[in-house]
C-alpha cells in the first residue's frame, strides 16, 4: 500500500493517535498482508531447503499445509483470524531466522498446531495422527494438549474435533466457536484430560496467553531478561480483575480509546513479576507479534490502562510502517530522549514519541473529563505536563530529521499539530 | 488496498525499489503458495535476508523504572536490532 491508498482521514487520525474504526480496519488489513508475506517466505524457504530436510519433516509439513488450506476453504475468515494471531508472527519470524538443520525442522512442527486450530475454528472434518515429539500440541489462540506419547489422534465432524494423545493419556473435544469474533473454544465438550485452555479477559475477545511457546523471545524482555510467566504463576483471576478495572477506567475517560484497545489487541502475555519488585511494570511489544501486550501484572488498574494504551500504539505504528514506510533504513543518527538514558536512533525516537503522545492525549482527557475518578484525575494532572514537554522535545528531533520519508514527515507534522492542541484550555482536542 | 512497495537499501529514496508487491490482503493460502509474481518474490527475498531485523522489542518500565525521566532513568526503546 502506498500513502496515496490511505484515506487522508485515516492517516490523520492515526498520526493524532486518536481511535477511528476505519483506521483499525486498515491496520488489521495491513497486518494480514504482512503476515501473508511471512507465510509466503516460509513456503519459499521450505521449498528451497526441502531436499535437505528429513523426509518425514517434509511429509508432515505438506500434511499440515493441506489441512490449513482445507480449513480455509470451509471458513476463510476463521482461518484468517488464526493466521493473524500475534504469536504466529513470532513463530514465523523465528522460523525464518533459524539456522538450517534440526532447529529449522523443530520450528516447522508448530504448523501442525496452527492447522488444527484452523480446523477447529472452521469446523471442518479432520482425521489422522499428528506426531508431536515435543510432548505437547499447541493450538495457537486456543490452548495446549499434553501429549506424553509424542503423538495425537484427530477425529472431527459436525463442528466437534476430538484430539486424543496417542496412548490415550489425554483428550479434549473442542467445539467450533459459534460466533464470528469469538476467539476460540474456551469450553471443551465433556471432561477433558491434559488440556490447558487459554482464557479470555472480561468483556473482550482478548486472551491471556500464558501457554504459547513463542509468546516471549528466548532471551527474555529488557535488561533483566524477564521471561514469560507460566501457569500456575499466571493466575487468571487478578489479570481478569485488573483488565475489567482498566477498561472501566478507559471507558470513563475515553470510550473510543477503550474500544480501540480491545480491537487492536488480541492477547495479553504475562511476564514474571519478581517478589517485591518496585517501579512500574515492565511492558513490551514485539515487532514480530503486533497485537500482543507483554506485561508484568500491574499494581492497579491505572497502570494496566496506561500499559494498554502505550503498547497498543507500538502495534499501530508498527503496522502502519509495514505498508507505508515512515523512515528509511540504515540511518545512523542517534538522539537523546527523555524516556531513555542512552541515545536512540530515529525509528526508536518515533516509536517512543508516538506511544507517549497517546498517553499525553489520555492524560489530557483524564484530567478534563467529567466522569473520571479523582485519583485518576490527580495522576493525570501530575503526568500531563511532563509528558507534553518530553514528547515535544522528541517531536522537535523528528521534525528536523532527514531520515523520515515523505509520509513520515507528514505523519510527524500531524503528530505535532495534535500535540500543540493538547493543553489548550479553550479547545476540545477532538 | 493498493500496492505495497518494498523498502529500499538506498537511503536516498523514499519508497524503495520500483518492483511493486501485489496486494496480499485477500489472497487465499492455495493461491499464495502458487504465486510467483516478481514483486512478491523480491519481497520474500528481502524478508529472508533481513528476518532477524524483525526481532525488535519495544519495552518500558521494570525494576525501579518509570515511563519518563526528567534527568536520569532508563528503559524505553527498542532492542535486538538483529
Amino acid at each position: 500500500m502506498t500513502l496515496a491508498a490511505v484515506p487522508l482521514e485515516v492517516f490523520t487520525e492515526l498520526a493524532r493517535t486518536r481511535p477511528l474504526p476505519e483506521a483499525t480496519a486498515a491496520l488489521r488489513a495491513a497486518l494480514h498482508a504482512r503476515r501473508m508475506l511471512l507465510v509466503k517466505s516460509l513456503l519459499v524457504r521450505f521449498e528451497q531447503r526441502r531436499a535437505l530436510l528429513a523426509p518425514e519433516v517434509g511429509r508432515r509439513f505438506e500434511q499440515d499445509w493441506a489441512l490449513l488450506e482445507r480449513a480455509e476453504r470451509s471458513d476463510p475468515a476463521a482461518v484468517r483470524d488464526v493466521v493473524d494471531y500475534p504469536m504466529i508472527g513470532a513463530w514465523l519470524t523465528e522460523t525464518l531466522a533459524a539456522p538450517e538443520g534440526p532447529a529449522f525442522e523443530r520450528h516447522l512442527a508448530y504448523l501442525g498446531g496452527v492447522a488444527v486450530a484452523a480446523a477447529v475454528r472452521a469446523g471442518c472434518q479432520v482425521g489422522g495422527t499428528l506426531t508431536q515429539p515435543s510432548g505437547s500440541l499447541v493450538l495457537p489462540g486456543l490452548g495446549v494438549l499434553h501429549c506424553p506419547s509424542g503423538s495425537a489422534r484427530l477425529s472431527g465432524r459436525g463442528g466437534l474435533l476430538r484430539i486424543t494423545d496417542g496412548a490415550g493419556g489425554s483428550e479434549v473435544i473442542l467445539p467450533r466457536p459459534t460466533a464470528r469474533g469469538e476467539p476460540g473454544t474456551r469450553r471443551p465438550v465433556g471432561s477433558e484430560r491434559g488440556w490447558s485452555a487459554l482464557r479470555t479477559l472480561p468483556g473482550s475477545t482478548v486472551v491471556l496467553d500464558d501457554l504459547d511457546p513463542y509468546r516471549v523471545p528466548r532471551r527474555g524482555i529488557g535488561p533483566a531478561a524477564l521471561p514469560a510467566a507460566d501457569r500456575p504463576h499466571s493466575d487468571h483471576r487478578p489479570w481478569a480483575r485488573r483488565w475489567h478495572e482498566a477498561h472501566t477506567l478507559l471507558s470513563a475517560t475515553d470510550p473510543g480509546r477503550a474500544a480501540e484497545t480491545s480491537a487492536v489487541l488480541r492477547a495479553v502475555v504475562p511476564l514474571v513479576s519478581p517478589v517485591g519488585g518496585a517501579g512500574i511494570p515492565m511492558s513490551a511489544t514485539l515487532r514480530s507479534s503486533p497485537g500482543a501486550v507483554l506485561t508484568q501484572l500491574p499494581a492497579d488498574a491505572s497502570e494496566l490502562a496506561e500499559s494498554l494504551v502505550h503498547e497498543s500504539h507500538h502495534t499501530k505504528l508498527a503496522a502502519l510502517h509495514e505498508f507505508v514506510p515512515l523512515y528509511r533504513p540504515g540511518g545512523g543518527t542517534l538522539h537523546r530522549v527523555a524516556w531513555r538514558l542512552d541515545p536512540r536512533p530515529v525509528p526508536a525516537v518515533l516509536q517512543g514519541a508516538y506511544a507517549h503522545l497517546a498517553l499525553t492525549d489520555l492524560w489530557w482527557r483524564a484530567r478534563t473529563g467529567p466522569v473520571t475518578p479523582d485519583a485518576w484525575r490527580r495522576k493525570a494532572t501530575q503526568q500531563f505536563e511532563t509528558y507534553r514537554e518530553q514528547v515535544g522535545e522528541a517531536l522537535s528531533i523528528l521534525l528536523e530529521s532527514d531520515e523520515l520519508t515523505f509520509a513520515g514527515r507528514e505523519f510527524v507534522q500531524e503528530m505535532s499539530r495534535h500535540h500543540a492542541s493538547l493543553g489548550v484550555a479553550t479547545r476540545n482536542p477532538g | 488496498m493498493g500496492e505495497q512497495r518494498n523498502r529500499a537499501a538506498d537511503p536516498g529514496r523514499d519508497t524503495g525499489r520500483t518492483v511493486a508487491l501485489p496486494d496480499l490482503t485477500d489472497v487465499d493460502l492455495r493461491t499464495l503458495r502458487a504465486m510467483d509474481d516478481p514483486g512478491l518474490i523480491a519481497a520474500v527475498d528481502q524478508v529472508l535476508k533481513s528476518s532477524r531485523e524483525f526481532g525488535q522489542v519495544w519495552y518500558v518500565g521494570g525494576e525501579g523504572g518509570q515511563r519518563t525521566f526528567p534527568v536520569t532513568g532508563a528503559l524505553e526503546g527498542e532492542e535486538g536490532q538483529g
